[in-house]
């Protein structure tokens, strides 16, 4: 009879750990569930049903054979979908099918405990592959639900709900919060994203590439994702002047720029105008070598160098936020004793296409007393002609391309009007590239930043001319200059206008705005928090970036601090409460007792000590019959006068 | 009305029963002579519903004390001697087979009665202190599979010699549990000795004593004794006398639940017979030494010391909040 109920009760206990281990297995596999392959999210699921039945229903488990066999398969199957055991998407699909897998055996306390590890390391995994605000929001209630598992597997009680539980352990969790905290800014950063563990780097990030071919721009003014964030520290250019430069494509061979290869260090002679604007730029990964910064950018922050075209380079590409500061001068020309030798590579066209684009190019060459002359004409043709700045230019796949474009549709987009620019120059004798990058931006008046979208990205020209060296020339401008001074959406026809959504309604284009303003707070504050700005913090904060023995020294007082405050708030909510009046009122009388020599003791009554009192002292017999009889009454009976009382001591006044 | 209310005792008849009390108790005085406040503790341990044990050497008065009890509140009163040889039988009764009915017939022992006075309960076997200590605890017997009730009121005042004496067989701690109070008696004062020498024949004077109280009398002292008020401060210093057993470190085990339930109702009880309207400390201080003494046992380490010198160290080291 007793084994039977003891049976039952084994019974009810394994039920309600595994009803907790599944719950915080559910939620910490289910962001997982956007990226991995359906069938292992399946087979896990699979697997928790049928664990479910076999607690209920008492089904038999798996032998030790059969669970290795499963074990052998997932393995496979793994592998089979990833080719590799390795790397963060196998990793993570491995450990959710041996997480089930675990269930399928578990039993007992020391199971379900690992497999409550095994989850929380899960809900870890997530940040691999995300790291924006919805899922760090997402994580702190999955985060709570798995330590509430934890509580009621380690010590399951029946009389516990899961409310009551839920708010042990928030209450256990509060206190870990500062300690997170001080870790966060304190503990060493290691360099390179989270954990050196590579991304899986596929078209998933919009943004530049290191190619332009003729939809590239367009491609991207379809999307209002941001590039990056920037904090003017001097006061902002004027928005026709806001070029950010990316890269410099110097090649090019059948429609496509591409940079080539060379990369020159930078020695060449820059001449500047006007004050320097000096800025901070949050960088969204890009999956670049490429910084981006206004042009001209004349110092490379940290770990970056200059290339001889002005490119901010760095070592690894750029796959997380980055946070950084740079200098630019926005009047400038650079590069005027450039060797003709070099200046061959800005010359070089493809043999033989687009006949009458070069016939053009040469005409304006014997006409124009000097290159700046062929550039203004090159540009009044642009802005006399009936060119049209036009997201939808139409497909053009010919050999001859710019001569298309230029003497039949005339419908382009930037990358058209700088694609052909640079030809023509390069036809005419002159230098020329084509830079691409963004251009403009707008200021989110929330938080002051500077908010440039992939659907600012722009390509324009540079020439280089003798004596001045090379000089930005936007081709655009000339073909629709409220591209320029406005944004795209004031130079494109009205239909075609991307973003239009937002822009028609102007409370969601302020919720956009807010959303912008926290996202970018996140990124600055929270991801891009790597060892630069660690560095700079610890600057702020008066400590030594480095000295890990100060450091040590800090984190033990901080998280001792915290544990001792945490203690303290522990003692002073279980502290006795404070006397009521009544009692104040009687220690009162007491003291003025003992002032006569007549101290009670602690553990004598109110009765025996009136009888002492009396005893020693008859001539107070009538005061101190009167103050404990009502002082009984009060504190034992539930009745009598708090006032009444207080007059009595008030006025008992002892002759010593 | 609902028994969490405070019930101001002067305005139901309760008064004049305890007067009737103090009365009784006086007149006990008057046999046992200077032992009022062991009267006054048995009595309240009676009106709480509770057993009560009294040991001490022989000769100091114990049955005297517990035939006085019977007599004054006027119940019916049945005594069993305790020896070695005593079986169940003779105290709960047995089932006879008679002739004329051609049947067992039940012939119910001296366990039947309002107040039964276990002599020298100490010098019986175990198996006989059970059988007595079980009907305490159930408050009714079951012979040959039929249960019958004691009557009610019931109580039971055992006596026994100090259990280092020639021939006792010591009661184990889970039943001395089951009395509410140990007392003991103690040598007369000088003064009370000697008028004890003077004085007539106790046997005499308790053959002349008339009964004080009644049944009916003690269960309306009993039920107010349970309803009188038990300030939120009391408990606490109750708690806290409970709680200083259980954590200083010179006590074996420290006071049970049950215990301090036990304490509580002594405590209303002996309020009561002091005629306050709520319980205060010094009530509780009163009885303490009763009801704790025979639950409270010392750490083997520790050096020997009496049930009272011990009671008296717990109430001085607990305050009064």
């Amino acid at each position: 009879m007793n084994a039977v109920r003891a049976a039952d009760f084994d019974a009810r206990l394994e039920q309600t750990r595994l009803l907790w281990t599944l719950a915080a297995m559910l939620v910490m596999v289910l962001p997982h569930a956007l990226h991995l392959a359906p069938w292992i999210i399946f087979a896990a699921v699979l697997v928790a049903l049928w664990r479910l039945a076999a607690a209920y229903r008492g089904w038999p488990l798996f032998n030790r054979f059969t669970r290795i066999g499963f074990g052998l398969l997932a393995f496979l199957g793994v592998f089979a979908t990833y080719h590799t055991l390795n790397g963060p998407e196998a990793g993570t699909a491995l450990l959710i099918l041996l997480a089930a897998l675990k269930l399928m055996e578990a039993r007992g306390l020391r199971d379900y405990f690992l497999a409550l590890v095994i989850a929380l390391f899960i809900g870890i995994a997530n940040f691999l592959y995300d790291q924006s605000i919805p899922l760090a929001i997402y994580m702190i209630p999955a985060v709570w639900l798995a330590i509430t598992a934890l509580l009621n597997v380690a010590h399951p009680d029946a009389s516990r709900t899961a409310l009551t539980s839920l708010k042990t352990t928030g209450r256990m969790l509060l206190p870990a919060l500062p300690i997170a905290l001080v870790l966060f800014l304190l503990f060493p950063r290691i360099p390179g994203p989270l954990w050196g563990v590579a991304l899986p780097q596929d078209s998933a990030i919009t943004g530049l590439s290191t190619q332009m071919s003729p939809d590239t721009i367009s491609r991207l003014a379809q999307s209002d994702a941001i590039a990056f964030q920037v904090k003017f520290l001097s006061p902002a250019p004027p928005r026709a002047r806001l070029y950010w430069r990316a890269m410099v494509l110097h090649d090019y061979a059948h429609g496509i720029w591409s940079m080539g290869n060379a990369l020159w260090p930078n020695n060449e002679t820059l001449a500047t105008h006007g004050a320097p604007v000096r800025y901070e730029m949050t960088l969204e990964p890009n999956n670049l070598r490429v910084l981006y910064a206004l042009d001209l950018p004349v110092r490379a922050p940290k770990n970056t160098y200059l290339t001889a075209d002005y490119e901010l380079v760095t070592q690894h590409p750029v796959t997380e936020h980055k946070l950084y500061a740079v200098t630019s001068y926005t009047d400038y020309s650079y590069g005027a004793d450039t060797p003709s030798w070099i200046l061959r590579r800005d010359l070089r066209l493809p043999q033989g296409d687009d006949p009458r684009a070069r016939r053009l190019a040469r005409q304006w060459r014997a006409t124009a007393g000097s290159p700046e002359q062929v550039v203004q004409d090159a540009l009044r043709m642009f802005h006399d002609q009936p060119f049209v700045y036009t997201l939808q230019p139409g497909v053009l796949t010919g050999p001859n391309r710019i001569d298309e474009f230029l003497f039949d549709t005339r419908r382009g987009f930037c990358e058209h009007y700088a694609s052909a620019f640079v030809f023509l120059m390069r036809a005419a004798g002159i230098p020329a590239h084509v830079v691409i990058g963004y251009q403009g931006g707008s200021v989110n008046p929330l938080d002051g930043y500077y908010i440039v979208r992939q659907d600012d990205a722009h390509a324009w020209a540079e020439v280089w001319f003798t004596g001045r060296g090379w000089v930005r020339v936007d081709p655009t401008a000339a073909v629709d200059p409220a591209r320029v001074e406005e944004g795209l959406a004031a130079a494109l026809p009205a239909g075609e206008v991307p973003g239009y959504f937002f822009r028609s309604h102007p409370w969601l284009g302020n919720m956009r705005n807010l959303w912008d303003a926290v996202n970018n707070g996140w990124n600055q504050w929270v991801l891009a928090y790597g060892p630069e700005l660690q560095k700079r913090f610890f600057a702020h904060v008066g400590l030594d970036y480095g000295n890990w023995l100060q450091l040590a020294l800090v984190l033990l007082v901080l998280i001792g601090g915290i544990l001792v405050l945490v203690w303290l708030v522990l003692l002073w909510r279980h502290r006795v409460p404070p006397p009521v009046a009544a009692v104040r009122d009687y220690r009162r009388f007491c003291r003025k007792l003992a002032k006569c020599g007549l101290t009670r003791q602690p553990h004598e009554g109110p009765l025996d000590y009136a009888k002492r009192v009396i005893r020693s002292r008859p001539d107070l017999a009538e005061p101190v019959h009167a103050i404990t009889s009502l002082y009984v009454e009060l504190r034992y009976t539930g009745m009598g006068s708090t006032r009444e009382f207080n007059r009595l001591v008030q006025a008992f006044r002892p002759q010593q | 009305m609902p028994n969490d209310q405070p019930i101001p005792i002067r305005e139901l008849p309760i008064p004049a029963l305890v007067q009737k009390a103090d009365r009784a108790i006086a007149e006990a005085s008057q046999i046992i002579l200077g032992k009022e406040v062991q009267i006054r503790l048995s009595l309240a341990c009676l009106i709480s519903g509770g057993h009560l044990l009294i040991e001490d050497i022989p000769g100091v008065g114990k049955t005297t004390l517990a035939q006085t009890l019977a007599r004054l509140l006027g119940l019916s009163y049945q005594r069993i001697q305790f020896t070695s040889d005593l079986l169940p039988a003779d105290i709960i009764g047995a089932s006879i087979y008679e002739r004329q009915s051609d049947g067992f017939r039940f012939h119910p022992g001296p366990i039947f009665a309002q107040l039964v006075l276990a002599d020298e309960v100490n010098r019986a076997t175990p198996k006989a202190q059970s059988a007595l200590l079980e009907a305490m605890e159930e408050r009714q017997v079951t012979v040959d599979g039929v249960t019958r009730p004691l009557p009610q009121p019931f109580f039971v005042i055992a006596t026994q010699n100090p259990t280092h004496q020639v021939g006792t067989f010591p009661l184990p701690e889970s039943q001395l549990d089951r009395f509410l109070m140990r007392i003991d008696l103690g040598y007369p004062g000088e003064q009370a000795e000697r008028d004890l020498l003077r004085g007539r024949n106790r046997r005499e004077l308790l053959h002349a004593l008339q009964a004080a109280l009644n049944a009916q009398e003690l269960l309306a002292l009993r039920a107010a004794a349970f309803k009188l008020h038990v300030s939120d401060a009391l408990l606490d210093y109750l708690q806290a006398v409970v709680r200083y057993t259980r954590e200083a470190p010179r006590f074996e085990t420290g006071l049970s639940p049950r215990a301090a339930i036990a304490l509580k109702h002594a405590a209303q009880a002996w309020a009561l017979l002091m005629g306050h309207t709520g319980v205060v400390p010094e009530d509780l201080q009163a009885v303490l030494q009763g009801v704790v003494g025979h639950r409270l046992r010392l750490k083997a380490t520790h050096e020997s010391s009496s049930s009272a010198t011990l009671t008296g160290e717990l109430l001085e080291a607990v305050p009064i909040p």
